[in-house]
C-alpha cells in the first residue's frame, strides 16, 4: 500500500516536471527574437584584439591618409 | 615686403562653370581675395561666350566686321593666334562652328540639345590665318561667319592673373587648371594630384611644383551622347569633329597655366606618339598622358616634378 502511494507521487512529479519543461520550450519558441537568432547563419567574428584590450589601451590604427590630405590640390578637365 | 600667414586664407568661388579655389598667406589676404573676387565675375562677364552681352559674344556676332576690342580681349586673341601658328594649326582658336554643331552650344551645365547658330570653317581650312589684327587700332576682324572659342586658353589666362593679385606664395585653382606661386612654409613645392580620368577620386600622381602652371585637357570630360555616338569638346581642327585621339587625359606643367593648357590640348589632339614627342620638346614644358587603355606616358623630363 505503501509502495503504490510512493509510485504515484513520483508519477505525478514526473509528469509536472515534464509539463513544465514543455510549457518553457512553447514560451522560447513564441519569442521572435530567439527565433532571428536561431536562424542566423553564422555568429560575427570576434575581434580578439579588442576583446582582450580595454579600448584605452589599444593603439588606434595609423591614419590611412587620402590623396586629398596628401596634396594641396588637384587637377583635373572641367 | 608683404608679412606672411602661417597658414592660408581659403576662398572657394563657382566660376566659368567651374569651382575657383583661392589660397593666399598674404598679411591683406582678405583685402587681396576680395579683389580677386571681384576681377573674376567681371573676367566672366566679359569672356563667356555663353552669355550674349559678353565682349566674346558681341565679337562672335561681329564676324565679317572689323571690332574695336578691349586691351584685355585683344591680348588674348592676338596670343591664341600666335599660339595656333605656333602649333602649326593643331590648336585653332576659329573652332566654335564645329563645336556647336557638334552640340556643344550652350553652358554646360544646360546642354540638352543639338544647335548650331555659328558658321563653320571647313575642316583643315586652318581658319585661324583668317582672323586680321590691327594692334594700332586694337581692332579684330573674324571671318565673315566665323566665331572663336578662347575656352581653356582663356580660364589659364584668368588663373595666371589671379594669382599675380594674391602675392607670394599662393595657389589657385580654376577647374583644374593650376597655379602655383612660391611653395608652402618649407614643402619642396605645392603638391598637385593629377586626376585618373578612369576613378574620378584617384590620383595618377602627385607633382610637385613651384612657380609653374599645371593643366589638364580630358575628352571624357564634357561629354555627351550625339547621333553618331560619343562625342565630347575637343575639336580636332583637322577634321572639324571632336578628336578621336588614342589620348584620352593629357596633363601638362609649364610655365603659366595659359601654357600648361595649350600644351595639355595640343598633345592630346596629337596623339600618343607625337603628343610625347611635343611635350618632350616644348621648352620648360613636361606632361603625362593617358591612353584609352589606361596606360600612363611620361614626358622625359617629368621626374623632376615628382616628390
Amino acid at each position: 500500500m505503501k509502495l503504490r502511494k510512493h509510485s504515484s507521487l513520483k508519477a505525478l512529479i514526473t509528469a509536472a516536471a515534464a509539463g513544465l519543461l514543455f510549457v518553457l520550450f512553447a514560451l522560447v519558441r513564441a519569442d521572435p527574437r530567439i527565433e532571428a537568432e536561431s536562424g542566423a547563419a553564422e555568429p560575427p567574428p570576434v575581434d580578439y584584439d579588442r576583446f582582450f584590450s580595454s579600448g584605452r589601451e589599444r593603439a588606434p590604427a595609423p591614419p590611412q591618409a587620402t590623396p586629398a590630405e596628401r596634396t594641396h590640390t588637384r587637377t583635373r578637365a572641367s | 615686403m608683404t608679412s606672411l600667414r602661417q597658414a592660408p586664407s581659403r576662398r572657394d568661388l563657382r566660376a566659368m562653370n567651374s569651382e575657383v579655389e583661392l589660397l593666399c598667406f598674404a598679411s591683406d589676404a582678405e583685402r587681396r581675395l576680395d579683389r580677386a573676387e571681384r576681377w573674376l565675375a567681371a573676367f566672366e562677364a566679359r569672356f563667356s561666350r555663353f552669355q550674349p552681352p559678353s565682349e566674346l559674344s558681341r565679337l562672335n556676332r561681329a564676324a565679317g566686321r572689323s571690332f574695336q576690342a578691349s586691351p584685355a580681349l585683344f591680348a588674348l586673341v592676338e596670343t591664341a593666334v600666335a599660339l595656333a601658328r605656333r602649333s602649326g594649326g593643331v590648336f585653332d582658336l576659329t573652332v566654335l562652328g564645329a563645336l556647336e554643331a557638334a552640340g556643344y552650344n550652350r553652358s554646360f551645365n544646360t546642354l540638352t540639345g543639338l544647335r548650331s547658330e555659328t558658321g563653320r570653317v571647313a575642316a583643315g581650312d586652318q581658319g585661324w590665318r583668317q582672323v586680321a589684327l590691327d594692334p594700332k587700332a586694337r581692332s579684330i576682324c573674324l571671318p565673315a561667319g566665323v566665331g572663336i572659342d578662347l575656352g581653356g586658353i582663356a580660364k589659364g589666362w584668368a588663373v595666371d592673373r589671379l594669382a599675380s593679385m594674391l602675392g607670394r606664395p599662393c595657389l589657385v585653382n580654376g577647374g583644374g587648371d593650376v597655379r602655383a606661386v612660391g611653395r608652402p612654409g618649407d614643402a619642396p613645392g605645392w603638391r598637385v594630384g593629377v586626376a585618373d580620368p578612369f576613378a574620378a577620386e584617384r590620383d595618377l600622381a602627385v607633382l610637385a611644383v613651384e612657380d609653374r602652371g599645371v593643366a589638364t585637357s580630358s575628352s571624357l570630360r564634357r561629354s555627351w551622347a550625339g547621333a553618331a555616338g560619343r562625342l565630347h569638346h575637343l575639336i580636332d581642327p583637322q577634321t572639324g569633329a571632336p578628336s578621336r585621339s588614342d589620348v584620352v587625359q593629357c596633363t601638362a606643367v609649364a610655365t603659366t597655366t595659359l601654357l600648361a593648357d595649350y600644351h595639355a590640348k595640343v598633345a592630346l589632339l596629337l596623339g600618343a606618339a607625337a603628343g610625347l614627342a611635343h611635350l618632350n620638346d616644348a621648352p620648360g614644358t613636361e606632361g603625362l598622358i593617358v591612353l584609352a587603355d589606361g596606360s600612363v606616358r611620361r614626358s622625359r623630363r617629368l621626374s623632376a616634378y615628382l616628390p
